[in-house]
């Protein structure tokens, strides 16, 4: 299992879903539901749920998905207490594979809620997040969010995440609020999200050189529209602005090709030293921890 | 990681090369205990800089751990990783830039 610990608070599992059970300091890599309202215990009764949310409900459409998000924390929970408690490696097996049903499951039932109501029901936003998100009826999910949902403040995020991702279908997304978007929130943060996602297509190893420039300057003119435009827009409790500068200098000066600038610091025993001391030997400078 | 960072540096003992981390945890007598524990040899930058400093990984917008970074003797930045690829995908770019730097030497 490796992991990567992702600055944003967000966990990466490489290697499979698993490892949420074997990391009990570290958060399930599944993507975390927004906290729900209320609990409402009769919502999620085992059972019936399936045949409910085929037919129309007569709940709204934030108390549909409220039920999905709230059935899900639970099972979520309930799975990896088993998981801990079992000494057997084969129902452990069975547990993680009950764990990753229950993410397919999840993603029929917004699929479920989804097709079921008004795709410009503005509440509908959270179910086609988690379409998007988790990979599968992505390009369904992407178009009634560029066609409904590019005013939603919080479409900037997931144009964050997506690009993060490099989601097929993304740009188009994340160009569309970057421009249209009537929240400024959502704006910035799209602005912000295509910077980085046009780095990241800069950073591809087949690229001409022609066109790897091309890629940065874009990807430098985002980011300096959300400095001068959008500094205060917020992403993950961070402002855009504070991002933007620091991704533009990983651009301009940390991009592959370029000179590496100095880095200047203290050892672990408190002896300062630099970057520049080790020139002419290849540098392999690992950002590491034992966490 | 730690198992193929330790054999990188014993195999690359007497060639241009060095391994230099930039370390997340805690500075400390703690913190040593477990470098020690975990045969840590190689120099690290400590990644806070106080409170007046950015931090290292902040100024060099580090998104994930591990990143890596694969600089040339000449000091240009020729691989990134947001989490490692492998060891034997590192062992085959460090030996291809160590390679030029001891031709650079020969010469």
């Amino acid at each position: 299992m490796r992991w990567i610990i992702m600055s944003a608070g967000v966990v990466l599992a490489v290697a499979s879903l698993a490892g949420a059970f074997d990391e009990p300091n570290k958060k399930p890599p599944a993507k975390e539901s927004p906290p729900a309202k209320a609990r409402r215990a009769n919502d999620a009764k085992p059972g019936d749920t399936e045949k409910k949310e085929t037919e129309k409900s007569d709940k709204s459409v934030a108390e549909q998905i409220e039920a999905v998000q709230t059935e899900l924390n639970e099972q979520q929970q309930k799975l990896v207490k088993e998981y801990r408690a079992s000494k057997d490696d084969e129902e452990k097996a069975k547990i993680v594979e009950r764990f990753n049903k229950l993410q397919v499951d999840v993603v029929e039932k917004y699929l479920a809620i989804v097709k079921n109501n008004r795709p410009d029901d503005k509440d509908l936003f959270p179910a086609l997040e988690a379409l998007v998100m988790s990979g599968q009826h992505t390009q369904m999910a992407v178009d009634l969010l560029l066609k409904h949902h590019v005013n939603n403040a919080q479409i900037g995020t997931l144009c964050f995440q997506l690009g993060r991702q490099g989601a097929p279908g993304c740009e188009k997304l994340i160009r569309a609020v970057a421009e249209k978007s009537k929240s400024d929130d959502a704006k910035g943060v799209a602005w912000l999200a295509l910077g980085q996602w046009l780095y990241a297509q800069s950073n591809q190893d087949d690229l001409e050189a022609d066109k790897r420039d091309e890629l940065r300057k874009e990807a430098e003119s985002a980011l300096k529209a959300v400095i001068d435009r959008y500094a205060d827009a917020k992403l993950f409790n961070r402002k855009a602005g504070d991002m933007a500068s620091s991704m533009l200098f990983e651009v301009q000066y940390l991009a592959v090709g370029k000179e590496v600038p100095d880095l200047a610091g203290e050892d672990l025993e408190g002896t300062a030293f630099k970057l520049s001391d080790y020139r002419g030997k290849v540098v392999f400078l690992d950002f590491w921890a034992h966490w | 990681m730690f198992p193929h960072e330790r054999s990188l540096v014993q195999r690359m003992v007497g060639k241009p090369f060095t391994l230099i981390g930039v370390n997340g945890d805690e500075p400390g007598d703690a913190l040593k205990e477990k470098n020690k524990a975990a045969e840590i040899t190689w120099r690290s930058f400590q990644n806070s800089r106080g409170k007046d400093d950015k931090d290292i990984a902040d100024e060099w917008n580090v998104q994930g751990w591990p990143t890596l970074y694969l600089i040339d003797h000449k000091g240009t930045i020729r691989r990134k990783w947001l989490g490692s690829p492998g060891d034997e995908v590192l062992d085959k770019e460090i030996d291809a830039l160590v390679k030029e730097a001891e031709a650079k030497d020969g010469n």
